[in-house]
């Protein structure tokens, strides 16, 4: 059954902007192939993902990115069944906390894009992005 | 309404939350709790929220930050 999994965590000092770009291709590399997909969104302090797919497989690639020494303070948010994907299209996309745009580093194409930045600026959103709207605020 | 798998996940996420000893980590540490804490409507994990924010709370104390506006010696 597909679930959605959203944790947070404190992005360590030691996790440069280089860093994140290393994780969004580990992330398109290894997560496609079982299937998962998300988002990644990081501020200069913090991280907030969501992953969906099968839940024994999301479960366990939570608790492998619990021990990430690229950030701490992992903290699951919401795990939950869902009918259908929120972040179907793209492997890992990716948007910088507290910016007014949308700062991708992911291949998307226009319509992923848009896809993306309506799903953030609508009004008819899932509780899943609701959530995610009050931990980015 | 949070499983059981949910609920002693997120109990043990809490529980494992290190403050550290630098404002950001504990500003930023305490700003998910306190996310979480405003979602939240599990009693039990309510409570252990918090506890650990309290103890953020008593981290940031400890700092001895100066307080702007506070001219005590």
């Amino acid at each position: 059954m597909l679930h959605q999994l959203i944790y947070a965590s404190v992005r360590n000092s030691n996790c440069s902007d280089a860093e994140i770009k290393k994780i969004l291709d580990s992330s398109n590399r290894n997560n496609g192939k079982k299937d998962i997909t998300g988002v990644l969104l990081y501020s200069p302090t913090k991280f907030l993902q969501v992953l969906e797919g099968d839940k024994d497989l999301i479960v366990a690639l939570y608790e492998n990115i619990k021990k990430d020494d690229r950030h701490k303070n992992v903290i699951m948010i919401s795990l939950k069944t869902i009918s259908e994907r929120h972040f179907p299209s793209w492997q890992m996309g990716s948007k910088e906390l507290n910016s007014d745009n949308f700062s991708f580093i992911t291949h998307m194409s226009d319509k992923e894009r848009k896809d993306f930045e309506s799903l953030f600026s609508g009004n008819d959103v899932g509780e899943s992005i609701q959530l995610i709207r009050k931990l980015l605020k | 309404m949070t499983d059981d798998f949910e609920k002693t996940q997120k109990l043990k996420d809490i529980r494992e939350i290190h403050f550290g000893n630098e404002l950001q980590e504990i500003t930023s540490s305490l700003e998910l709790l306190m996310t979480l804490f405003e979602i939240q409507d599990d009693r039990e994990i309510l409570s252990i929220l918090k506890e650990k924010i309290s103890e953020g709370i008593a981290k940031l104390k400890n700092l001895n930050l100066p307080i702007p506006g506070n001219f005590e010696k």
